[in-house]
């Protein structure tokens, strides 16, 4: 998978200045990838355009040669749902369904039936790789953050994604924990070969990436 | 996992949030429901009377004034092989001797036992000396089997009262009898053939004891039909003209002698001019008769008494007769000492369109002098007047034209004694037309002869040929099919389906304001789940759909439940129909009817109105971006918009302000439903109508009047004349010396006030004099005609506006609701000679007290309606310190013919109660409009309180006590309370800028005040309250959160 971002720019109505300015960036296949900054300076922002959460003000962003700023909707999310996978600071499982029900949650709308008929003993791998097999039927509330935090993980990856995107994955966990969730992000990209981008003030985490980049005054630097 | 596990984990754990905007939706569907089957309900109700009152009876002969055979009943059964019933209906006044209780206006009912054999009851013959009372009637005069009543009944006589000549009677005649036994409902105890549903008091009695009273012997004034195949009122009207008689019509015939001479009469004294007319149209061979009582025959100074003087068309006379030619006969030649050629003058009454008398005189030629006793000129051309006829002596003479006792001679008592009414004179028909034409006809008597008739007519008689002449109908005698007219009466008068939900929308909108308020909050919650979905993959439309199906079940089974708290609410509804309104609508028997299709729209609106609120509310939250979802669903303090302006803030005040501008949503949310309630509690609050005794100017509701006075005998003597009070015997008393007596001429028909709920096409006509309404300034007027001048409003009544097409008024609110008319539309009806006379309604009253009834002119009223002289209704004006003397002492002299009085503004108010007990439900409807509102702008300060409480712990963290917290949220819900009832004073004062504007309009000031301090106080304690308990949680934990 590819990902091309060409002289992004964007802009909130309520800032004075550009957030992002002329950014263009590159992300291949089984790439790792740190964006780090001050906080407020747009990395977050950049994760969403790179992740169709959000469209640039300006520039291009191209998945695979497609400019999917001009893709609908149902696009979009069929690319979010297939190719993309999030883990976000917080988890954001559903407290109304389980561990199991949440890892699996993205494969309610997956359009693959083949993929789909194999998601659950997917599910049940990938939480044994994590650790949490042995609480599929417990609920979020019934967790610990970051047993929260691998299961979102383990939600990411369930519909086999190209590319995970991770904002401040560590930024709630406490140093073990945060230490736990960075080297499982690590192994889940060497073992499915997933490309990894994430945003994160955690230096050892950053630096455990191939490429670092540095968000400053809206402009991507190359560290 | 599947989709609809997803959404049934969802709707357990949110099952707080969907239990609340269940409750909304149960509200809305409980109020829409029950509105509707209020509807049916009262309509199935309705019917329910209609059929009570009428049992098996399908069709009625009225001959209304007249009379017709009770034989007739008969004949048409055993034509059309159905069952009939002759009666007579009568009003009359029914009393309690031993109790002083009294009802006017009763319905007197002369039957026998056919009556109760046409509906299928098992009921003794009632005795001469025995009645039976319905239910209501025992209720109101609290009596029971075996006590005694008195019925007085108005004297019906087949002669028009006050037609020329009838007899100056008592009015009345009374009755002490027994009660056999008190008929309820099912035994016809509430039988009408008027259609309402006012149960009236009836009074059964013998059918031959009013025959012998009344001397109306072998006749019946309505015949009652059942026929359970239901054929067509044609056929029955069809078979009607093949079997009536000349009875029926009011025509009798008489065989004169042995020569073939006979003579047709009228037992009304004149002949309808319908039969005389249809006579001389058709140019048949018959000599036609007036005869008249002259005062005084006079030539020079000579003058005979109280004569009477035949009018003879020539071909009965033999020869012409010029119009200014007499033929005396000797006695009168002798007495007046003279001879042919001589000018004698006839000095007569008249009775002029006023019903008053009025004496003239005509002066004649004598042509000719024939002997006394005379074969042509003889005593049978006398009518039989009922107060001549069997009179012995001139002294026994009674009648209503007045007679000077001290004129009769000697003479004049032999003259009677040997010739009786033998006329003294004789003049052309022309001239008897000009000097005695009347409105009850224009002759006495028709003689034919039957070989010289059935010569010039194919050997046919005069008798039948007047049958064929003229038909039932032109004598306004026809069978109507009163149960179809009566059950499409009960069915569409006003609709209490739309009525009550149109009472109920501010309930109904609050109800789906408050469920889609709800639902809002509960959506609050789950932003960031939206935006994680939608991170996912969940397109949009996926969550939509998921929302939807997560949400129909709660809609489905909020909808289904409500339907069932409707039919609750609907008991409730009618359990204050029966007893709130039961003394004004006299009917408890208002039944819940459930019609499974009304349950099914009632769901079904609920259903897509609870559907419509979700999807937009859904739709409209999945507009934000997923980021804008995930970021605003993580935020532990309130959301809120940057403050664009950058103003500082510098007291708490200022920040309740800044807190209440935040939030737009919410803050309007809760100020559009206080203001709704409020606006609808002041709108029907100050149209809530109070007629006070000082309203009572000339343009008011009472017109000025202070009395309104009905009786259930009519008045046949003018009450403002001295001859009128003494008759009545007002003369000697002083209270009578300052009022002015305003009477009125009324046909009876349906109530059209809105204390009818059936719908009324014939309401009660009453002929006014326009010149003194005009004189006075009497009423005003919501809505007049373009054509009627808005100054001088009451003379246009008098215009004709084409053949029988007359103007009238009604209150506009009987227009619009009693009979679903507009200005300019027309009403049916059908006057006293068959015709159709259509009135035009061009004006619309503000609320009278003529409420109900349909006001045309006097003159147009005896032009239309001639044998109805004698009024019942009265309007009376006195100063207001007389009120109670007159109206006590009136009530008093004329018990004997049933007058109720009242104040005209207590009148009023009457009306006015149904009007209030309407706005009263709209009220209280508000008024649980506004409690929902309340309800929910607790519930929304309790959540807010829930989701600020680490706001809060910041605050108490910076140094803020308690009581400046308290201070800042309290502030914060009083700013939205204050600007939700100021905002509803303000719009309901606009909506009432008309009202301000109306004469007569008074707002209810210190009502309103003290409903608008009411509602104050209330939300206020929906604010302290739950801030109290929100500020009470522990605050510790929360701060650790933060």
């Amino acid at each position: 998978m590819k990902i091309v971002l060409e002289h992004i720019s964007k802009k909130y109505p309520t800032a004075e200045k550009n957030v992002l300015e002329d950014v263009s960036l590159t992300i291949g296949s089984n790439e790792t990838l740190a964006i780090i900054g001050p906080s407020g300076c747009g990395k977050s922002t950049l994760l969403n355009i790179i992740g169709t959460l959000d469209k640039p003000g300006s520039g291009t962003v191209s998945i695979n040669d497609v400019d999917i700023t001009s893709l609908n909707d149902t696009d979009t999310a069929a690319i979010r749902n297939e190719k993309i996978g999030f883990v976000f600071q917080l988890h954001h499982l559903l407290p109304q369904l389980n561990l199991l029900d949440n890892v699996l949650l993205p494969s309610l709308v997956l359009r693959d039936k083949t993929l789909k008929a194999t998601s659950v003993s997917r599910a049940m791998e990938l939480l044994e790789t994590v650790g949490l097999a042995d609480k599929i039927r417990q609920y979020p509330g019934q967790l610990s953050v970051g047993e929260c935090q691998r299961a979102a993980l383990v939600r990411a990856l369930i519909n086999q994604p190209e590319l995970i995107l991770a904002d401040e994955p560590t930024g709630s966990l406490d140093q073990e924990s945060a230490e736990q969730v960075g080297n499982l992000l690590l192994s889940i990209h060497q073992m499915f070969k997933v490309s990894l981008v994430v945003v994160t003030h955690a230096p050892l985490l950053a630096t455990k990436m191939n490429t670092v980049y540095s968000l400053q005054n809206g402009h991507l630097i190359k560290s | 996992m599947n989709k609809i596990r997803f959404i049934f984990q969802t709707i357990r754990f949110y099952k707080r949030q969907h239990l609340a905007v269940l409750a909304g939706i149960i509200l809305s569907t409980a109020i829409i429901t029950g509105a509707l089957v209020v509807g049916d309900s009262i309509k199935y109700s309705l019917r329910k009377i209609t059929e009570a009152r009428l049992g098996n009876i399908q069709y009625v002969l009225q001959s209304n004034d007249r009379f017709v055979r009770a034989q007739l009943a008969e004949e048409l059964a055993s034509e059309l092989n159905v069952s009939t019933t002759s009666v007579l209906l009568l009003e009359g006044i029914t009393g309690n001797p031993e109790k002083e209780l009294r009802i006017n206006r009763s319905q007197v009912v002369g039957i026998d036992s056919g009556f109760w054999n046409l509906n299928g009851l098992q009921i003794p013959e009632i005795g001469n000396d025995e009645a039976i009372i319905s239910k209501h009637t025992a209720e109101k005069l609290n009596l029971k089997v075996h006590d005694d009543i008195v019925v007085r009944v108005e004297k019906i006589s087949v002669i028009p009262v006050n037609s020329p000549f009838s007899v100056n009677e008592v009015p009345s005649e009374a009755f002490r009898l027994k009660i056999k036994a008190i008929a309820d409902d099912d035994h016809l105890g509430r039988f009408s053939l008027k259609n309402n549903q006012v149960a009236p008091y009836n009074v059964f009695i013998s059918k031959s004891l009013l025959w012998e009273k009344l001397d109306i012997s072998g006749l019946a004034n309505a015949i009652l039909i059942s026929d359970p195949k239901q054929k067509t009122p044609d056929i029955f009207n069809s078979t009607f003209e093949k079997v009536w008689q000349l009875k029926d019509a009011g025509i009798e015939l008489k065989k004169l002698d042995d020569q073939g001479n006979y003579e047709i009469s009228s037992d009304r004294i004149f002949i309808d001019k319908q039969i005389s007319n249809a006579i001389l149209d058709r140019k048949l061979p018959v000599g036609m008769i007036l005869s008249y009582l002259v005062n005084t025959i006079r030539y020079k100074s000579n003058e005979t008494p109280y004569s009477f003087v035949a009018a003879v068309s020539d071909n009965f006379y033999g020869k012409e007769i010029k119009e200014h030619e007499i033929i005396i006969n000797q006695w009168l030649a002798d007495d007046l000492s003279s001879a042919v050629g001589d000018t004698i003058e006839l000095e007569y009454f008249i009775i002029d369109p006023l019903q008053n008398l009025k004496e003239s005189s005509s002066s004649f030629i004598v042509k000719e002098i024939i002997p006394t006793e005379n074969e042509l000129i003889d005593r049978s051309l006398m009518p039989r007047f009922p107060g001549f006829a069997k009179a012995v002596s001139c002294m026994e003479w009674n009648s209503n034209i007045p007679v000077d006792m001290n004129r009769i001679r000697d003479k004049d008592e032999a003259y009677w004694n040997e010739f009786r009414g033998t006329p003294k004179a004789v003049i052309s028909i022309q001239a008897g037309h000009q000097l005695w034409n009347n409105k009850f006809g224009d002759y006495t008597s028709i003689r034919f002869n039957d070989s010289i008739f059935a010569k010039a007519v194919s050997g046919k008689r005069l008798d039948p040929e007047i049958l064929k002449t003229i038909s039932p109908g032109d004598l306004n005698l026809s069978i109507a099919d009163v149960k179809q007219s009566g059950i499409e009466a009960s069915q569409n008068g006003v609709d209490f389906g739309q009525l009550f939900l149109a009472l109920s929308f501010f309930v109904i909108l609050a109800g789906i304001i408050l469920t889609g308020m709800l639902y809002v909050l509960s959506l609050q919650k789950r932003l960031a789940e939206t935006g994680i979905l939608m991170s996912l993959g969940f397109t949009r439309k996926d969550i939509l759909k998921n929302r939807v199906l997560e949400n129909v079940i709660i809609i489905v089974t909020g909808s289904f439940v409500g339907v069932l708290v409707g039919i609750i609410y609907n008991y409730g509804l009618l359990m204050a129909v029966n007893s709130v309104w039961n003394d004004i609508l006299r009917t408890s028997m208002m039944h819940v009817s459930i019609q499974p299709l009304t349950l099914f729209t009632g769901f079904i609106s609920s259903v897509v109105l609870s559907f419509l609120v979700i999807y937009f509310i859904t739709v409209k939250s999945l507009k934000q971006s997923a980021v804008s979802l995930i970021n605003t669903g993580s935020q532990t303090f309130q959301t809120s918009k940057p403050n664009r302006k950058n103003n500082r803030i510098t007291s708490l005040t200022g920040l309740a302000f800044h807190n209440v501008f935040q939030n737009k949503v919410r803050s309007l949310t809760t100020i559009v439903l206080l203001a709704l309630g409020v606006f609808v509690l002041i709108l029907t609050g100050a149209n809530r109508k109070i007629v006070a005794e000082t309203d009572s100017g000339n343009s008011s509701g009472t017109g000025g009047f202070k009395l309104w006075a009905e009786s259930t005998v009519p008045f046949n003597y003018n009450i403002n004349t001295d001859e009128g009070k003494e008759k009545l015997g007002l003369q000697d008393d002083p209270a009578f010396e300052k009022a002015t007596f305003y009477p009125m001429l009324s046909l009876d028909g349906n109530d059209a006030s809105c204390l009818n709920l059936n719908q009324v096409s014939t309401p009660t006509i009453i002929g006014i004099n326009t010149s003194v309404f005009n004189e006075r300034h009497s009423f005003s007027f919501d809505q007049l005609a373009e054509t009627v001048d808005k100054m001088k409003p009451w003379p246009e009544l008098d215009k004709s506006y084409g053949n029988n097409v007359i103007p009238g008024y009604a209150d506009q609110t009987v227009i619009t609701w009693g009979l679903m008319k507009s200005i300019g539309d027309t009403l049916l009806y059908t006057n006293e000679f068959g015709e159709e006379l259509k009135i035009v309604l061009i004006g619309g009253l503000s609320a009278s007290v003529f409420q109900g009834n349909l006001l045309i002119s006097e003159s147009n009223f005896r032009k239309h309606f001639p044998s109805i002289n004698t009024s019942r209704l009265m309007l009376i004006d006195m100063q207001e310190n007389k009120k109670s003397e007159v109206s006590n002492q009136l009530s008093q002299y004329l018990q004997d013919y049933g007058i109720d009085i009242s104040s005209t503004s207590e009148r009023l108010n009457q009306f006015n109660s149904v009007s209030n007990t309407y706005l009263s439900v709209f009220m209280i409807l508000g008024g649980l409009g506004l409690l929902i509102g309340t309800i929910g702008m607790g519930i929304i300060l309790y959540r807010n309180m829930l989701e600020r409480r680490q706001e809060i712990a910041v605050l108490m963290a910076i140094g803020y006590t308690r009581k400046k917290i308290r201070y800042l949220l309290f502030t914060e819900n009083v700013i939205l309370l204050t600007t939700g009832i100021v905002s509803g004073i303000l719009t309901a004062v606009m909506a009432l800028i008309p009202s301000f504007l109306a004469p007569t309009y008074t707002l209810p000031e210190s009502y309103l005040i003290i409903i608008i301090a009411g509602v104050y106080i209330h939300a206020l304690c929906w604010i302290y309250f739950p801030l109290r308990k929100a500020l009470n949680n522990n605050i510790i934990n929360a701060l650790r959160k933060e």
